[in-house]
């Protein structure tokens, strides 16, 4: 009797990357959820404290989206993922611990390092005591977890509008110092924005790029072979 | 900002290596992006803008390693009255008018006679060369030199340009009535954005303030008087002016993250000590109109708020000292904590969390306590159901043979006319690539762009498929698939090769497509996907690669994981081995059953040629035969 079996396909690197991720944080009781790609200026910026003449909004860095025809008013592709804490909280009350997976927008050139098209994961947590301690031993359980190896990191004061205290974190690689993670406390002001109560609650929140952590993790040198899906880089996975 | 660690030396004692120093700034949030000829290059954000001169950052130094940082040697203002002396045939000193007091929070400037313009010494000329400043003439050098030092941006007017002895400081127009222009210091005319600051004098504008000054009022080698300007100006109207006009300097780059308003005078002391030594003539005049008082405000910190928030306590004699040694008064003390009163200098201090924030950048994070979060059970489910339905799809999918692409969200000029769509596509307003064009409305090119780059592949072809964002011109997700195979995509269109995207990406066979939206889609689990991600991957060579069959009959017994894994450690070059047959027949014997891989041999610097592929397969044969008894079927 013949029987022959189908075998399987591949998922893409980043799905499979994303995943792994994920699964840590899910292990810790985090929600994921998505948003949309093209996002309002109010979620993108204001809701997080960017200033309206925050060099951060130049079309250098931000693709903007105007169009008469389609839209009433311009919109803006994210550049981060932290949009989507103000989507999330506008329908949920804390307690709450949410991440969330997505495709971001840079408006420059590539290059080796540099791509317009990013992937981000970006998380929130939210409670009646969840401090900095909390914080730091989460993203330091998350990166021995994700890279399997044995790491130093180390923890840099860093200004973010939407966090206050504000935090990097920075790995060891290859004689240098790497930075994988921006992170801090919620700023009350976001706080407020969202509708909570800052005096009864608070969290952290915290962002990270999965390309550059894809290529720290698995040995790949340029990011755009991320995109460019060459099989016999997604076959690998 | 570039820090000359030698520079620093003048106000602070630094025991420290370079590599120590870079250390510490680090630990203050200041990121070390280069270590060169003994100057630190620092990354400032936008909030540290008091952090932008050698001053700011000794007074950083000095709180971290409790000294007290000295200023460098200063002219003795006090000794000159309001009313300058006056020769006769002398200019006087010029009437200071603000159109509107919000625009100079505080204007001062000297009035200096009887200076000789020649070079600097060449102590200012190392020092401005290390700040990848070029050296000019001794005034010019000065206000720039006194500006990467303390960080208040000096301008110095030939005063007998100053003409009619006026100087108004006004909005440029433009807004309502005509546009107005100047030609700059750097001999550029420049139309001048609505709502730029200028100062006029008696019959025309002479400087663009905060960003450039005028030509007709410029340093030259004849100038003996000067008017040597500190002003405090508004940081939104000159980030504005700065952004219309496209023009930043080093001043308005100062000025957009705010100055010290309480340092203009120290500023003009420094300035004219230096004056004095480089240039020599006599400070005739004095001028300090303040029209806004500094706000310094008062921020609460109660103590307990530290632990709340860090999770850890910082002793409150430790917390009052960091914040004492950064310049914070404490202004009212209660038993649960303190009223603190922001220095001048600080603009980005508002809430009692940056507050903490400073302590505990003083105090170093390094030595924060660390606990994860406490595993708690997931609430809010409800909310993953997009996200798990796009999961279970991909997975069932590639459980089925399918291979997920992520393609590109945009499109360009010439991929968007081979689609031949009528609609229109949503375009972003200034994007700096041409491959940037459009976003896209169909995840059609993506998937025959990335067919068409692996046309290497196995001869039965690659079955691709790809779940993404498209703009229709709403923002919609769905789920396109694209085979060679009819049989994969039944109810799919056919992109002949003659279609003009085929064309574009040089296909020269039938691929069958498919696309719906996800909602469309039925949800589905594909929990028997195994996945195996590696631990580093092996880099696809830009050189073509090579690809053979491998069929060998082994035990049934034997996991076709385990062949895989043994082909993949062969040989170095051996990129990928896909198991794409697998059955049993009684032809083979009962105990055993036939594998079937596609290999794929890849080398970074060159091709490989039939001779050596024909090598590796005999080393392939040989581990395979060793270890598995396994047979090479023909």
């Amino acid at each position: 009797m013949e029987k022959k079996i189908i075998h399987q396909g591949h998922l893409h690197p980043l799905t499979v990357f994303t995943q792994e991720a994920v699964a840590i944080f899910k292990d810790l009781g985090f929600t994921v959820a998505l948003g949309p790609e093209l996002e309002s200026e109010w979620f993108n910026f204001d809701f997080l404290r960017v200033a309206a003449d925050h060099p951060a909004r130049d079309s250098q860095d931000t693709f903007w989206v105007n169009s008469k025809a389609c839209l009433t008013v311009s919109k803006v592709l994210r550049t981060h993922m932290t949009t989507v804490q103000g989507r999330v909280m506008k329908k949920i009350k804390p307690p709450c611990r949410f991440i969330a997976p997505g495709r971001v927008f840079r408006n420059e050139a590539t290059d080796s390092t540099h791509e317009a098209i990013l992937h981000q994961l970006d998380g929130f947590a939210i409670g009646p005591d969840i401090t900095m301690a909390n914080l730091i031993g989460t993203l330091e359980l998350f990166l021995k977890k994700l890279l399997l190896t044995q790491i130093k990191i180390q923890l840099r004061p860093h200004h973010y509008p939407f966090v206050e205290p504000g935090m990097d974190i920075a790995i060891w690689r290859q004689g240098k110092w790497l930075e994988v993670l921006g992170s801090g406390m919620i700023h009350p002001e976001v706080l407020k924005n969202m509708g909570v109560d800052s005096q009864k609650w608070q969290g952290f929140a915290f962002g990270m790029g999965l390309e550059r952590l894809m290529m720290i993790k698995y040995g790949i040198k340029d990011i755009r072979q991320i995109l460019k899906n060459d099989m016999r880089l997604n076959k690998q996975f | 900002m570039l820090l000359p660690i030698d520079w620093l030396k003048q106000f602070v004692t630094v025991p420290h290596s370079p590599e120590e120093l870079a250390e510490i700034m680090v630990s203050l949030g200041f990121e070390v992006e280069e270590i060169k000829d003994n100057v630190l290059d620092l990354e400032i954000t936008p909030n540290r803008g008091d952090c932008l001169s050698i001053w700011g950052l000794a007074r950083e130094y000095a709180a971290k390693t409790k000294q007290k940082a000295k200023l460098p040697a200063l002219f003795l203002l006090d000794k000159i009255s309001q009313n300058p002396a006056y020769r006769s045939g002398r200019p006087a000193s010029p009437e200071i008018k603000l159109e509107n007091p919000a625009l100079c929070a505080r204007y001062s400037a000297l009035i200096i006679n009887d200076i000789t313009v020649k070079p600097s010494s060449s102590e200012i000329q190392s020092r401005l060369r290390q700040m990848g400043q070029e050296p000019i003439n001794n005034l010019v050098d000065i206000t720039n030199l006194v500006m990467f030092e303390l960080g208040l941006p000096l301008h110095a007017f030939d005063l007998d340009k100053i003409q009619g002895a006026k100087m108004l400081l006004r909005e440029a127009g433009g807004q309502i009535g005509p546009e107005e222009s100047l030609v700059t210091l750097d001999g550029q005319p420049r139309k001048l954005a609505p709502g730029a600051l200028v100062i006029e004098d008696q019959s025309q504008l002479i400087d663009l303030a905060g960003i450039m000054g005028g030509a007709n009022s410029a340093i030259s080698a004849e100038t003996k008087n000067i008017l040597l300007q500190a002003a405090i100006f508004p940081a939104k109207v000159i980030r504005q002016t700065s952004k219309l006009m496209g023009l930043t300097t080093e001043a308005s780059y100062r000025y957009e993250r705010e100055v010290d308003q309480n340092f203009s005078l120290t500023a003009l002391a420094r300035a004219a000590e230096l004056i004095k030594q480089e240039a020599g003539g006599t400070v005739v005049g004095l001028i300090d109109h303040q029209n806004q008082n500094s706000s310094c405000p008062k921020i609460k910190l109660d103590l307990g708020q530290i632990k709340k928030l860090i999770g850890a306590s910082i002793s409150p004699a430790l917390a009052q000292d960091i914040l004492q040694r950064l310049g914070l008064k404490k202004s009212a003390s209660r038993r649960t904590g303190s009223s603190w009163q922001i220095p001048s200098w600080r603009h980005d201090l508002n809430f009692p969390e940056d507050l903490i924030e400073e302590i505990i950048r003083l105090y170093g994070y390094d030595k924060l306590k660390k606990q994860p979060v406490a595993k708690t059970q997931p609430l809010h489910l409800d909310q993953e159901k997009d996200y798990q339905k796009i999961l279970g799809i991909k997975k069932k999918l590639a459980s089925q043979g399918w291979n997920e692409i992520q393609s590109y969200s945009f499109i360009s000029e010439k991929e968007f006319q081979a689609l031949g769509v009528p609609e229109h596509l949503l375009k972003p307003t200034s994007p700096v690539s041409d491959e940037y064009k459009y976003l896209r409305s169909t995840l059609l090119p993506g998937l025959l762009k990335i067919l068409s780059l692996n046309r290497w592949c196995w001869p039965e072809g690659l079955r691709i498929f790809e779940i993404g964002t498209v703009f229709t011109p709403q923002e919609e997700i769905k789920l396109a698939q694209a085979s060679y195979s009819l049989k994969d995509v039944p109810s799919g269109q056919a992109i002949e090769p003659g279609h003009p995207l085929a064309k574009l990406y040089k296909i020269k066979k039938t691929v069958w497509f498919e696309e719906k939206s996800l909602d469309q889609c039925r949800p589905a689990k594909g929990d028997r996907l195994i996945i195996q991600s590696p631990a580093r991957i092996k880099q696809p060579s830009s050189f073509p690669p090579h690809t053979r069959d491998l069929a060998v009959v082994v035990d049934k017994k034997v996991s076709a994981q385990a062949i895989q894994k043994t082909i993949l450690k062969s040989d170095g070059r051996i990129i990928l081995a896909e198991l794409f047959d697998e059955f049993e027949s009684d032809r083979l014997g009962v105990n055993n059953k036939n594998l079937a891989f596609h290999l794929v041999f890849n080398q970074l610097n060159q091709t490989i040629t039939a001779p050596e592929a024909d090598k590796i397969m005999e080393k392939i044969i040989k581990k395979l035969a060793a270890e598995f008894k396994a047979q090479l079927r023909k």
